[in-house]
Order: C-alpha cells, then sequence, then structure tokens
C-alpha cells in the first residue's frame, strides 16, 4: 500500500506540471495582460491631466508611453522572452517557494496568500466534516424511513437547497437574517474588538460569523451527498448478505448498522479529499457576499485585474491541494473497503 | 408419521404487491418435515420454491410480499403469529437458512470470523471473545475449510464460491440448528464442488440428527439427498411423496415429465434431450381449472374447467391431478 501512495505522489507531478503550463500559456495568451493595463492606465492619467491642462497636448495622448519604456516593461514581467522558457523560469522559483511578486500589490505572492489561507482553510474544513456529519445521518434516516412524511419533505428542502445557487442563498441570509433582522454580523471573519475578547468569546465570534457563510456553502452539496447516502443504502438493504444477517437473527436495526452502513460508506469516502480541497478553493461570490477575505476571492480578483502572479500562485495552491485531495480519498476507500488493495 | 414432524407448514399462501397486481406466487402448500430426514422441494424457475422458503423464515421481501394465510409450526406454535421480536431467536438459532447466490451472500467489509461469530454472538450470549473464536476456527473446520485459523481473518473475496457457500453452511450451522433450509445451495457452483457440499450436508445432518428442507430444480439432487420430495409447479403442489415412491410411480403427468427430462445413460447416444413442451403460465392470468394444462397430454374437458384437488392416494403420497388413475 505505500508503495502505491508513492507512486499516485510522483504522479502528481506530471499533473501538476499539465495545469500549470496550461493556464501559463493562457495568461500569455490572452488580452489586457498587465502592460497593456499600464498603458491604459497611463494613457487615462495623461487624459485626466490633458484636460485640466487644457486641449494643447492631445496629439501625445495615443502614446503616453514610448517603446524603450515599454521594453522595460516587457523584461520587468518577463513577456520579453518565448512562453516556454519563461514558464521554465517560473517554476524554477516556484520550486524555491518563490511564487513571484503581486503586480497590484507588490508584496510576495506568498505572503498575500498565506494571509487567507487560514480562513479558507477553516471554511474548507468545516463546511467538509458539516456536510458530512448532517448528510450522512440524514440519509440514513430517509433510507429506513423511505416514503415517509420525514423522507419526503427533507427531500423537498434539500432538493430546494440543491435548485438554489450558493450565492443566492448567500444574497438572502445576508439581507434578512443579517442586515434586516440583526441576528448575525454583517459578513467578515471576526469583529474588530476580537483581540479584547475573552477565549470563550473568540470563539464564539468566530463560529456567530461563520454560520451564515456556512449555510451559503452547504446549501448546494446536501443533495447529492444525502441522495447519495439514501440511495446506496437502500440498494444495500435490498442485498443479498443483509437478508443473511437477518437470517442469523440479527434485528432490521443492526443490520443497517453493522453491516450495510460501512458498505454505504464506500462511495461517500470517494468523495470526501475532493469535497475538502473544492470547498478550501471556495466560492467567490460568497466570499464576495460575506466579506471573506479568502482565496476564491483573491483568486477571482486577480484574474479580473490580471494580476497573474496571484493567479498562477492561487491556482498552484488549489491544484496541489486537488490532487493530495485525490490521494485522501483513495485512502478513505481503502480504510473503508477490504476489497481495494494498492499494489 | 406426521407425529415426529418437527415443522409444519399448512395452507400457506404468499402473495405480491406489483404495479400490474397481486400474484399469488405461493399457494395452498402444505408440509411436514421431519427430524434427522430430508425434504426436497423441486420445480422449475419461478415455480414459488424459494417464496416457501422465505414464507418460512418471515424474510419475504417488504412491503411487497405477504403471507395471506396459512400455520407454520414449529413447537406447536405458529410462527406466523411470533411477534417480530421473537423470530429473531427462531432465526439462527432454531431454523437457518442457505441461500442460492453465495457470492453476494456474505457481507464483503467484514472478517469471515466476524461474520460466523456473529451467530453465536446473537444466540449464546454467554460465550466470551476466545470461545467465539474458538468455536469458529471448529465450524469451519468442519465444512471442511483448509486452514481455518487463516481463513478465519480472511474476506469474503479471498474465497471462491465454493468455500463461501462452505462459510454460508457454517454460519447456518453455528448454532447447530433444528432445521435447516438450503435454497438451491449448489446452482451456482460447479459439479465438482456441488458434489462436495452435498456430501457435506448429507454428513453434518447425520451426526446432528437436524431436519434439512432443500430446495432445487435438479431432480438428480433430489435423488441423493433426500427422503421425501415435494413437487412444485405454478406456485402449487403438484406432487409429494417418499423419493422412492416418486421415482418408482410417479402420478402427475408434469412429475413424469421432469424425470424424462432426466438424461440416463442406457439412452442412446446424441438422443434428442427429453423435455416439457410449453412454459409455465403466467401467475398474472391462471386459467381456470388445472395450472398445467396447457402442457399437459392428459389434459381433458375438466381439467379446463376446475381445479384438481390434492389428493391423498397412499400414505404419504398425495397428487394434484383429476386423471391420476389413469396415468
Ligand atoms: N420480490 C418479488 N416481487 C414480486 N414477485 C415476486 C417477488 N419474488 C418472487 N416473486 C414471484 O414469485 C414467483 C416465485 O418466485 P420464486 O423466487 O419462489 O421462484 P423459485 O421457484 O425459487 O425459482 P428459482 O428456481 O428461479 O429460484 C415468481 O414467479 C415471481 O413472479
Ligand atoms: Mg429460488
Amino acid at each position: 500500500m505505500a508503495s502505491y501512495f508513492i507512486r499516485r505522489l510522483l504522479l502528481v507531478i506530471p499533473t501538476f506540471l499539465g495545469i500549470t503550463l496550461v493556464v501559463f500559456t493562457i495568461t500569455r495568451l490572452v488580452p489586457g495582460g498587465p502592460i497593456e493595463r499600464i498603458i491604459s492606465e497611463a494613457q487615462q492619467m495623461s487624459a485626466t491631466e490633458g484636460d485640466s491642462a487644457g486641449t494643447s497636448q492631445s496629439a501625445a495622448n495615443d502614446a503616453p508611453l514610448s517603446p524603450e519604456q515599454i521594453e522595460m516593461l516587457k523584461e520587468f514581467y518577463g513577456f520579453d522572452k518565448p512562453i516556454f522558457i519563461s514558464y521554465i523560469e517560473w517554476l524554477g522559483k516556484v520550486l524555491t517557494l518563490d511564487l513571484g511578486t503581486s503586480t497590484r500589490y507588490y508584496d510576495p505572492v506568498w505572503d498575500i496568500i498565506k494571509d487567507k489561507l487560514p480562513v479558507s482553510a477553516y471554511y474548507g474544513v468545516v463546511t467538509t466534516i458539516l456536510t458530512y456529519l448532517i448528510c450522512i445521518p440524514l440519509g440514513v434516516l430517509k433510507a429506513i424511513k423511505h416514503k415517509s412524511f420525514i423522507d419526503s419533505t427533507s427531500s423537498i428542502v434539500v432538493l430546494i437547497g440543491y435548485a438554489l445557487p450558493g450565492f443566492i442563498v448567500a444574497i438572502i441570509l445576508f439581507v434578512w437574517p443579517a442586515a434586516q433582522w440583526d441576528w448575525f454580523p454583517l459578513g467578515g471573519f471576526i469583529s474588530e474588538e476580537f483581540e479584547d475578547f475573552t477565549a470563550a468569546e473568540q470563539i464564539w465570534d468566530v463560529i456567530h460569523h461563520s454560520i451564515l457563510p456556512l449555510i451559503a456553502y452547504m446549501i448546494g452539496g446536501f443533495a447529492t451527498m444525502t441522495f447519495l447516502m439514501k440511495n446506496t443504502l437502500m440498494d444495500h438493504l435490498a442485498s443479498d448478505y443483509i437478508r443473511t444477517a437477518i437470517a442469523k437473527g440479527l434485528s432490521f436495526r443492526s443490520a443497517v448498522f453493522k453491516h450495510a452502513f460501512r458498505n454505504s460508506l464506500i462511495p461517500l469516502a470517494t468523495h470526501f479529499g475532493n469535497n475538502i480541497s473544492l470547498f478550501l478553493a471556495g466560492s467567490f461570490l460568497i466570499e464576495k457576499v460575506f466579506n471573506i477575505d479568502g482565496l476564491g476571492l483573491l483568486g477571482f480578483e486577480s484574474l479580473v485585474e490580471r494580476d497573474y502572479p496571484i493567479v498562477l500562485g492561487v491556482l498552484v495552491i488549489t491544484s496541489i491541494l486537488g490532487l493530495l485531495g485525490n490521494i485522501l480519498s483513495d485512502f478513505c476507500v481503502a480504510l473503508v473497503d477490504p476489497r481495494v488493495k494498492f499494489d | 408419521m406426521a407425529d415426529d414432524a418437527i415443522l409444519q407448514v399448512k395452507g400457506l399462501v404468499t402473495s405480491f404487491q406489483t404495479e400490474a397486481g397481486t400474484i399469488r406466487a405461493v399457494e395452498d402448500v402444505s408440509f411436514d418435515v421431519h427430524k434427522g430426514q430430508t425434504l426436497g422441494i423441486v420445480g422449475e424457475s419461478g415455480c414459488g420454491k424459494s417464496v416457501t422458503s422465505l414464507s418460512i423464515m418471515r424474510l419475504l421481501p417488504k412491503p411487497f410480499g405477504h403471507i395471506e394465510s396459512g400455520e407454520i409450526i414449529l413447537d406447536k406454535q405458529d410462527l406466523l403469529k411470533l411477534p417480530a421480536k421473537k423470530m429473531h431467536h427462531i432465526r439462527g438459532n432454531r431454523i437457518s437458512m442457505i441461500f442460492q447466490e453465495p457470492m453476494t451472500a456474505l457481507n464483503p467489509v467484514h472478517r469471515i470470523g466476524k461474520q460466523i461469530g456473529e451467530s453465536f454472538m446473537l444466540h449464546q450470549p454467554d460465550m466470551n471473545e476466545q470461545a467465539i473464536y474458538e468455536a469458529s476456527v471448529e465450524m469451519l473446520h468442519l465444512v471442511g475449510i483448509p486452514a481455518p485459523e487463516q481463513r478465519i481473518q480472511e474476506y469474503p473475496h479471498q474465497l471462491s464460491g465454493g468455500m463461501r457457500q462452505r462459510v454460508m453452511i457454517a454460519i447456518a450451522l453455528a448454532c447447530k440448528p433444528d432445521i435447516l433450509i438450503a435454497d438451491e445451495p449448489t446452482t451456482a457452483l460447479d459439479v465438482t464442488i456441488q458434489a462436495q457440499i452435498l456430501e457435506l450436508m448429507k454428513s453434518l445432518q447425520k451426526t446432528s440428527k437436524m431436519a434439512i428442507i432443500f430446495i432445487t430444480h435438479d431432480l438428480g439432487v433430489i435423488a441423493e439427498v433426500c427422503d421425501d420430495v415435494v413437487v412444485m409447479y405454478a406456485g402449487k403442489i403438484a406432487e409429494k411423496a417418499s423419493v422412492h415412491d416418486l421415482f418408482q410411480s410417479p402420478r402427475h403427468p408434469y412429475t413424469k415429465g421432469l424425470l424424462s427430462a432426466i438424461p440416463k445413460l442406457d439412452n442412446p447416444p446424441k438422443q434428442k434431450l427429453q423435455t416439457i413442451e410449453g412454459s409455465v403460465p403466467d401467475l398474472m392470468s391462471l386459467p381456470t381449472g388445472c395450472r398445467f394444462q396447457n402442457r399437459c397430454f392428459y389434459m381433458e374437458e375438466r381439467c379446463q374447467s376446475q381445479p384438481p384437488p390434492l389428493e391423498q392416494i397412499d400414505t404419504d403420497h398425495f397428487v394434484n391431478c383429476h386423471r391420476w388413475k389413469e396415468i
């Protein structure tokens, strides 16, 4: 088994190279890169200057930067070399944990990402755990009480949650429970007075801030997980080995929990790692509504602003997490299913 | 003979609720099972053999399967009137069952040892872990599994089909049941393994004096292991007799058909195999009168108009045919 996971880890390398190379190339080919931005900014600046100073210099407005200046900028951003060469250079830096410098903030990318990681990790891990903690028991209940009142009503609720996009839920939660009724803080991760709180107050503060975003994050994932749990459990309840268990003298209840349950966890285990990395990457819309300073929002804004070092940095982090998540999933499956042997 | 019957099935009627309507998969089936003896139930696929045995165990798929009427008497008490909780003490303890499909009948994520030990844990709560382990190894040894100490640590997927069926037998016999229901235990296995399993069941029966209900569609197997036979056709008993009587003087045309369908060594080679022409009627639209009429050489008018009664023609010989005297 150890050798299997070592091989899986080695496979991360080519996948990682593939993903980053593609995105790196795209950042080069898509119009609107940092140099074009600077040119247009300079244009605007000289245009406003021109307005205030009169109309005399309008001819110079067309080319606010000289070709030499543009060449210098290209060199600064590494755009003067062929794509592949600069990719290799970028990669070499990444290997020394240097993700470059933000073209917006002029801070090291890694420092910026490091600031956002705890918040994202908090939401990623808590969302995943809560989703499993709620969906597994709910799915079991629905399977055992198939077609009962509780099964049908919970299906309706869960499906409405599935149909509503997470950011719509976020907006609804923001407008009423938070803004209108004042039950929850208006976004953010912690209160401003956080430092002055006692430990218990600090914990409550974090929870209080995160309840609404967590609901928004989870609500879409409920349906898939709950129905996956319900349907696999029902399949297993109808299976031969459950009949064997009952024929041995087990009650239906014990047959469910001692036999069917673990078998039904197998498909859920295959999702575990992916879910963690998915939630960790976050949703920029939910982050935006609740003013959460996480990776999702950072990545999105950097993309809009063409801050490519950050875009690539976020990509590096999330793709590594995603690939590790896959391996984590394999590990979870091996944990619950003895038939899975890695060698 | 009825006095030493350990289990009596009386007038069992079992039906299923389906989308197309209610079907009666078993209708008015009665038989006695005797201590230390084997009762065979034989018949074509779909004639209600499994439904009969699941009814005895009260294991019909819920909520569609339903026992309409009848009695299943063990120790003078009707199992069908027992509260569900009491049934837990009967299953696996007094009556055990082995299923048709050994490949899927074991839980894939539990070790063999745990699956056998569970029976002891359920029915002999005073056994400690060590005793359960030893008894489980002993059971595996008894059913002829080599290196039981090692096998007990393994998972079902590490065992062959024959081995798994042996494990199923070990589980079923763990608590020394009075009755073992074996629903086509060898159908899914190849012929040599089949012979070994049959041999095993016979020898285990000799030492434990348990009664066996042996379900099969193979009359050859019936001849080998059974004392009495029930022949079922489309949910009803066609003929019921001792093995000797059934093979020597079959009275129902269906039984005769089944017997002549067994290939014999003294037949000239490459001769066309005898089969029973036609097919089983649909349980949704049974004919009035005899259920076998559409395939019967002896069919006459009254066979179409009124169902034949199950007539006693000898001490232990019953037949469900209007014209048994003439054939
Ligand atoms: N779950 C079910 N739902 C509806 N009908 C069923 C169900 N199980 C069995 N039946 C009906 O009961 C009839 C008898 O089925 P049963 O399984 O007892 O046949 P069998 O004699 O055991 O056949 P086989 O030799 O193939 O195992 C079938 O024809 C089928 O129509
Ligand atoms: Mg069957």
